[in-house]
């Protein structure tokens, strides 16, 4: 069988002095390395393993330590073994000989060997220069440190949240604890990160045990502000060498979910530590991919209350229009499970949930919208309720309430965006005109019964339509806790 | 906000719910044949209001047939009643329609909607006793809920079946009778049972009406005498 031998390996542990440390680090490398590729690094940059250079043939670059094949065979064993537990079971392995076991041993008996935690949100009371205070859900925390060696693998698994206003023009930072084995210090650094962009290099002390310091890395070229709101997979490529000369060796991949919102969030959402209505990941997700690209408020908005009237998740409850997901309350959790392709409570909708769903995403990008009614008891014009693309006059000629997301004082001077119905857009929207244009109001003036904007294009211009149709902040505006 | 919904014409026609007292009726998943519960969510409507959704599956339906059953206790009829009109000043539609034939009997006061252009009663809310129940057609394709409503009036109005006590799957609690005083409380239950750790117990008074004071579910009589109160419970 080819490969070394048990005996072997035992003699050259001990003739190199190998530590008990220097041995466990190598068998957690082994036991947790996802794949042969990172096992093996990427040519030409050095690392995981690197190539001792005073021993066996060659150096790092027209060289090679292990390569992908003996990597698989590493790991074909690790299969069979369950895990390693001693590195003599690294014998009998085909490729795997004196020069490689060398080059194993010599990159992990100096080395910055693990990332141990990424902090993107480490002021809990400010955001303008690290990332916002976050949640999953209504019900489970988000992960702190945002990243944990062992625990993050996935970008969903490492969450962050920056708002564009608050962080415009100010450094950002991470912070960023890590281990080391026979070094006082060495350069860190991270390349890639997408729109966050690269982590900056910097000098990183350890102690006698390896440790570091909770370390501030600045972000050396973020670039998100510009594209405005979006949700990203970023993609960390952290990277170490002992002296400024020294090519870099890589150390290790993580991977993060990052958000990117207009400005901070406004009520229901908050920014108080421990509170459930911290902004939820599971909600920025839908609302940053549905605003994606707005750089403002007012687009921002409309982008949400399109995309929720076109979700194809929900229709009009054309029944009796009743409020389903909460009236006191607004359960947002199981709209995110119905628009996620859950059940929910329902695919059936009416203005309120409509409102409370396009104002709370609305609110978690950084807009400024309420919930708020017109009323009571008026006729309408013809309408394309939410999951419908034909125009009725619901409930026999008209709503007893209407409730919209709406700017400002929700009145007749502000702007509504309602996702529950398409208005008609055209000069005559009453049913005497046959011809129809489907408008979604977004931003749109809530207006008067003299000139044509949102309640003359609901409502009939007469006693019992327009003119019943009035503004009711005083007892109706609100913006709902969230469940 | 003005509503056509009069709770005093409500009380005025409201007996059989006055004599009833429902305290943790859950639904568990083998109440309706033919359906499969697939959720199950406690609401926050109000404080002190106990509101859990269920929503049900047709089996076979692949998510077209669902209907949402909405069932809210509240501490007497009244508050029931009134947690009703709330519910309806949250429908858009104003003009629901009052259950008709059949649908009539179904709760202390009902409103049943059809599906527009069509026949099948498609949402039926009403309060029975304490216990105030929505129940909504909330699949693309529309379910006719009117049997599903006249069931829960049953199970939640009527005493257990004696098919049920038989099998020990609902028990009769051994009660003394009252002597009562007309119009005065009389404590029935002297304090109720942690929801958690209970099942669902049912009062049916001869007469006069149940209600809950703090902890205690108590009777009051129209007349003085000598009274008995069923109580039943059913393990959860």
């Amino acid at each position: 069988m080819s490969g070394l031998t048990s005996s072997y390996i035992l003699a050259k542990l001990a003739a190199t002095g190998t530590t008990a440390a220097t041995k466990a680090i190598i068998l957690e490398f082994l036991n947790t390395v996802p794949d042969a590729a990172a096992l093996a690094g990427a040519e030409p940059v050095e690392g995981p393993i690197v190539d001792d250079p005073a021993y066996g043939w060659g150096d790092q670059i027209r060289d090679y330590d292990i390569g992908i094949a003996v990597a698989q065979r590493i790991l074909s064993k690790r299969a069979s073994l369950g895990s390693y537990t001693s590195l003599t079971q690294l014998s009998h392995i085909n490729g795997f000989g004196p020069d490689k076991f060398n080059d194993l041993l010599y990159a992990f008996t100096t080395a910055v060997y693990e990332i141990s935690s990424i902090e993107f949100n480490y002021h809990d009371g400010a955001f303008t220069h690290d990332a916002l205070n976050l949640r999953k859900n209504a019900t489970t925390a988000a992960p702190t440190p945002s990243w944990r060696k062992g625990i993050s693998h996935t970008y969903t698994d490492s969450p962050a949240a920056y708002a564009i206003k608050e962080t415009q023009g100010n450094p950002l930072g991470i912070r960023v604890r890590l281990k080391a084995n026979g070094l006082s210090g060495a350069y860190v650094r991270a390349i890639g990160g997408g729109c966050l962009g690269p982590v900056g290099e910097k000098w990183v002390s350890f102690d006698s045990a390896g440790l570091s310091g909770l370390e501030t890395f600045p972000l050396a070229n973020p670039s998100f502000h510009a594209p405005g709101v979006n949700a990203y997979n970023i993609l960390w490529r952290w990277q170490w060498r002992r002296q400024s000369t020294d090519p870099w060796r890589e150390l290790m991949l993580t991977r993060h979910r990052l958000f990117v919102i207009l400005r901070a969030p406004t009520l229901p959402w908050v920014q108080t530590p421990g509170n459930t209505s911290l902004p939820w990941t599971d909600a920025l997700e839908i609302a940053c991919t549905w605003a994606s690209g707005a750089t403002d408020r007012d687009t921002a908005a409309a982008r949400i209350a399109e995309r929720y009237n076109g979700c194809g998740r929900v229709s009009y409850d054309t029944v009796s229009g009743a409020t389903f997901y909460g009236f006191v309350s607004y359960n947002l959790t199981q709209m995110l499970n119905r628009l996620n392709g859950g059940p929910g409570l329902g695919g059936k909708v009416n203005c309120t949930d409509s409102a409370d769903t396009v104002s709370t995403l609305a609110n978690l990008v950084g807009c400024d919208l309420w919930q708020s009614r017109m009323g009571w008891g008026f006729d309408l014009n013809p309408l394309i309720a939410i999951g419908y693309n034909t125009w009725a006059v619901p409930f026999s000629g008209g709503f007893s309430y209407h409730e919209v997301a709406w700017k400002g004082a929700c009145t007749a001077n502000d702007r509504v965006f309602d996702g529950c119905l398409k208005v008609d857009g055209d000069a005559d929207p009453t049913a005497a005109d046959p011809h129809h244009t489907p408008l979604l109001p977004t931003n749109m003036l809530f207006g008067d019964c003299t000139t044509m904007n949102y309640r003359l294009r609901l409502c009939p211009p007469t006693a019992s339509g327009c003119a019943a149709c009035q503004p009711q902040p005083a007892t109706t505006r609100q913006r709902r806790p969230i469940l | 906000m003005d509503t056509p919904y009069d709770l005093q014409a409500w009380a005025d026609a409201t007996s059989r719910g006055r004599r009833l007292y429902n305290y943790n009726y859950r639904m568990s998943g083998d109440e309706l044949r033919g359906w499969e519960l697939i959720n199950v969510v406690p609401m926050e409507n109000a404080p002190g209001h106990h509101e859990i959704v269920y929503l049900w599956e047709k089996k076979g339906s692949a998510g077209q047939e669902l209907v949402r059953i909405g069932i809210a206790e509240a501490d007497d009829w009244r508050a029931a009643q009134y947690q009703l009109h709330e519910q309806l000043r949250h429908s858009m539609r104003p003009d629901l329609p009052r259950g008709t034939g059949k649908l009539a009997a179904i709760g202390d006061v009902n409103y049943a909607s059809q599906e527009p252009g069509g026949k099948l009663v498609a949402s039926l809310v009403f309060s029975l006793g304490n216990v105030t129940f929505a129940v909504s057609s909330v699949g693309d394709k529309t379910v006719d809920v009117s049997a599903i409503a006249q069931r829960l009036d049953h199970t939640l109005g009527e005493p257990p079946a004696k098919e049920e006590l038989k099998t020990g799957k609902a028990e009769r609690l051994a009660t003394a009778a009252l002597k009562v005083k007309k119009g005065q409380m009389s404590t029935v239950v002297e304090r109720l049972p942690e929801r958690a750790t209970t099942g669902w117990h049912k009062l049916i008074a001869p007469d006069g009406e149940l209600k809950r004071e703090d902890d205690a579910i108590v009777y009051v009589s129209p007349s003085t005498g000598e009274k008995k109160v069923d109580r039943y419970h059913v393990a959860a």
